[in-house]
């Protein structure tokens, strides 16, 4: 394997936002992956609740589904509406990608209530290549918070090339922090929730 | 883990059991369990052919099977690339092979009150892992780029 494969890809924000949580204070991260090993090391470190939800596991379903209110449906199904437990951190990977833009919508909407102002949510968006894995693979942080994919599909499906102002308009409710442009044509983002608007 | 290589108890693959399992001794179940499986000194493995449906209170917890419930270990929990688990995980060390498959929480916070609650009054309580958080080199506001991605 070359040098560069197991180094992993640089994502300047993930690194940003795991070197942010505080190891002293107990941290809530949300994984919308399938849970990695290199996840859960890299949490350990903390006094960490991780909650996992399998998103990739109904993006099956929701391409079979026309109707948006089904789709939201399908996407409430996935949380626990007992969890109370406000936010530090959510992973979406590049989940985000796989995703009509209602869908979006609704999946920020359902993690709202457990948002406070300092919740970072990190995505990875394709926004180089008109083109992308046909299914969205898994992203393994290592101890150093690079990430590196595994089983990658070959296969490929036309990417939404979700543009920064197009996201702001689907997640209203969140605002980017930081956006990076990756060596691979990723762009990474750390979105914040945005401030409630002044009457 | 077979049942030749386990020391302990062994609920075979045709047993099924619903209430509550206590004891002191370690316990392998490759049968059904439904309840409350209480062995706080000892080690509880859930086989590959076990299904658990139970909350379940131990030292140490492997998982090659099925679990749905909480799963409360005053040490550690390994969760093993056959493991299937729905529910909430909580200990204050935990290990995944990659493969498992696993949908809830995962509470790793040594100060975590069910673990506290669960234990109390109990020295088998470790004391918390040192952190070592990861202490990447975030780069400087308005980086523009980054390495390769390894992609198979």
């Amino acid at each position: 394997m070359p040098d560069e494969h197991k180094a992993g890809l640089g994502a300047p924000l993930f690194e940003q936002a795991v070197a942010a949580l505080d190891p002293e204070r107990r941290v809530v991260v949300l994984d919308l992956g399938i849970i990695r090993a290199g996840t859960v090391d890299l949490f350990s470190a903390y006094r960490c609740r991780l909650d996992i939800i399998n998103l990739p596991d109904i993006l099956p379903a929701l391409a079979e589904c026309d109707e948006a209110e089904q789709r939201r449906a399908r996407l409430g199904e996935l949380f626990d509406s007992r969890a109370s437990e406000p936010l530090d951190l959510v992973l979406c990977w590049n989940l985000l990608n796989y995703l009509q833009r209602d869908d979006i919508h609704a999946l920020i909407e359902l993690l709202v209530p457990r948002l406070k102002p300092a919740t970072r949510l990190h995505a990875l968006i394709e926004y180089a290549s008109p083109l992308m894995p046909a299914t969205p693979g898994h992203w393994i942080p290592d101890a150093d918070a690079r990430l590196h994919a595994s089983q990658v599909d070959e296969e490929q499906i036309e990417s939404p090339r979700y543009k920064p102002k197009e996201l702001e308009r689907i997640m209203p409710q969140l605002a980017p922090e930081r956006t990076v442009l990756l060596g691979n044509g990723l762009q990474e983002y750390l979105f914040r929730p945005r401030p409630p608007a002044q009457s | 883990m077979t049942d030749q290589q386990h020391r302990g108890a062994v609920i075979g693959p045709s047993i099924q059991i619903d209430g509550t399992l206590k004891g002191d001794e370690d316990l392998l179940i490759q049968g059904k369990v439904e309840g409350t499986i209480e062995l706080k000194k000892n080690s509880v493995t859930v086989g590959e052919s076990g299904e658990v449906k139970a909350d379940i209170f131990a030292h140490t917890i492997v998982v090659e099977g099925q679990v749905e419930g909480k799963i409360v270990g005053s040490e550690r929990v390994v969760m093993r690339k056959s493991a299937q688990i729905r529910g909430t995980l909580i200990a204050p060390r935990v290990m995944l092979e990659d493969g498992a498959r696993f949908n809830g929480t995962i509470d790793m916070d040594p100060e975590a009150d069910a673990i506290k609650s669960a234990f109390a009054g109990q020295s088998a309580k470790p004391s918390p892992p040192q952190p070592q958080p990861a202490t990447p080199n975030a780069s400087k506001p308005g980086s523009s780029s980054a390495g390769s991605a390894e992609r198979h």
